[in-house]
């Protein structure tokens, strides 16, 4: 099965989505690649194919975030990708998640020179205001969603019309030990994201408070919500013992 | 120069309109001055309102694009409500200046950890927790869940912070240390519960003739015992300056060679 010419156009719009998301501040959360890979899948004809990888690229992926000073991982791209090579030519998740990290490096560093050129728009808004066109502004500002979205949307466009036999021929190359070696590398890869987010609110002294949260999970299998009613729980008894005082 | 009041009353509607462009602000993110046009875009529509007369709109829209200014989106909300109130109140465009200035550094403290650290990976961890088996409700678990979060908690934080102006920042500033201790703790918390749900690392190790299967010895040990050591792990580089990117590309090889001799999956 091949991806024809309007589902690749179709996903790659879906992906632009992506993008408007996340630069615009998850306005529905099509940033988490839990959206884009299930249309992607409704797209190809294989919804729950779409949203089990959906699932599994947001865990993955989870903390990764490309916003603010420094440039971080593509997800959006690789994960569309990931997700129609995966219906397209029939690699398992982890497999997937190995194939498109290097678009998720890729788009990283297409966020340089576009985060450059988006400098020059504070230039043209700067000449705007000096002239008193501040009409011009909103043009201004939001073409700037173009200069983002553009590089990797082409880039999953013309890779996904013309570029999947070469991916299918890579798949059968190589032999299954190795893909299951890959598989352990993105395992340990879920590490990272959830390592970024811990070091975000890092404190050495409120490691106890992170082992007691795993090991509230680990041993007796509670899950997130579940965890979050405990957490809320011992912040409020935090409260409560603190009383009024300031410390 | 001229502190007077303004005589203009912000109406419901003019915060809706800001409200809405709020979740576009990024879209002209760049190195030099980060966020600064697109909050000036946001706003843009009241200060017109406020100023009619060109130059004094002129000297408040060269005021918001000077320098840099980036807080975390999710936050604008509060910065956008005060600034208005405050605008209005009669402050002048440097007040507003430092006021943005000054709140840069604590707002994406407290945005990312509440935002990025916690509401986000809850929401979308519970949804792709569902998904990951199939369950098509994960799609509206997490849709439903981030549009009543991110659309209702953001227009209570800008309707809120316009009606209270300055005072609300007073309050936040006074207790911030100790909300962002609070809120430390519990984001601390849940990254334990985030490691033992979303990572899965484990050994495929048997050694046939002696009857070892390593898993079974680490379960014994402590449940989820891999997991917590990767991500131990992770922390640790990442805490001494490895970049993800840095981590990936080296997680890459060292993945390959433990999978490929069994030792990992």
């Amino acid at each position: 099965m091949a991806i024809t010419l309007l589902q690749a156009t179709l996903i790659s719009i879906n992906l632009f989505m992506s993008y408007v998301d996340m630069w615009g501040s998850s306005v529905i959360g099509w940033a988490n690649p839990l959206f884009p890979c299930f249309v992607t899948g409704v797209i190809l004809g294989d919804p729950v194919k779409g949203l089990i990888f959906g699932g599994t690229f947001t865990l993955f992926y989870m903390g990764v975030m490309p916003i603010g000073p420094a440039a971080r991982l593509d997800k959006y791209m690789a994960s569309v990708i990931s997700t129609a090579l995966a219906i397209d030519i029939g690699y398992t998740a982890s497999e997937a998640l190995i194939i498109a990290l290097p678009f998720a490096i890729l788009g990283q560093y297409y966020m340089i020179p576009e985060r450059a050129v988006n400098t020059s728009l504070m230039h043209m808004a700067d000449n705007a205001i000096e002239k008193y066109k501040f009409s011009r502004l909103p043009w201004i500002h939001l073409s700037g969603i173009f200069v983002w979205g553009l590089p990797p949307v082409l880039t999953t466009w013309g890779l996904l019309s013309f570029g999947t036999a070469a991916f299918l021929a890579l798949y059968n190359a190589l032999p299954v030990s190795l893909w299951a070696a890959l598989g352990a590398a993105g395992q340990l890869m879920t590490s990272i994201g959830i390592a970024t987010l811990v070091s975000m609110v890092y404190d050495v002294k409120y490691l106890p408070i992170l082992l007691l949260g795993f090991g509230i999970s680990a041993y007796m299998g509670i899950g997130l919500l579940g965890a979050a009613v405990i957490g809320l729980g011992i912040v409020a008894l935090i409260v409560a013992l603190q009383g009024g005082q300031e410390s | 120069m001229s502190s007077k009041k303004i005589d203009y009353d912000v109406t419901k509607a003019d915060l809706w309109g800001v409200f809405i462009r709020h979740f576009g602000i990024m879209f002209s993110v760049n190195y030099e001055r980060h966020q600064a046009l697109g909050y000036l875009w946001c706003i843009m529509p009241v200060l017109k309102k406020f100023f009619p007369d060109k130059e004094e709109l002129k000297k408040w829209a060269q005021m918001h694009m000077r320098g840099y200014y980036n807080v975390t989106p999710q936050m604008q909300a509060i910065v956008m409500g005060i600034d208005l109130a405050m605008t209005k109140g009669g402050a002048e465009p440097e007040v507003i200046k430092s006021f943005k200035t000054s709140i840069m550094g604590p707002f994406c403290g407290i945005g990312d950890s509440i935002w990025r650290a916690t509401l986000e990976p809850i929401i979308f961890g519970m949804g792709a927790t569902m998904a990951v088996q199939g369950n098509i409700a994960g799609i509206f678990v997490a849709l439903i869940g981030w549009l009543a979060v991110r659309w209702g908690g953001g227009w209570w934080l800008i309707t809120e912070s316009y009606k209270s102006g300055a005072v609300f920042l007073a309050v936040i500033r006074k207790d911030l240390p100790r909300y962002l201790k609070l809120l430390s703790i519990f984001s601390m918390f849940m990254g334990g519960a985030f490691i033992a749900n979303f990572v899965n690392l484990s050994t495929p190790l048997v050694i046939k003739e002696l009857g070892i299967n390593l898993q079974t010895i680490l379960n014994g040990l402590m449940p989820k015992l891999l997991p917590l050591l990767g991500t131990l792990m992770s922390l640790t580089l990442l805490r001494r300056g490895y970049s993800t990117t840095k981590l990936v590309i080296l997680y890459l090889p060292l993945g390959f060679i433990l999978g490929w001799f069994g030792l990992l999956a």
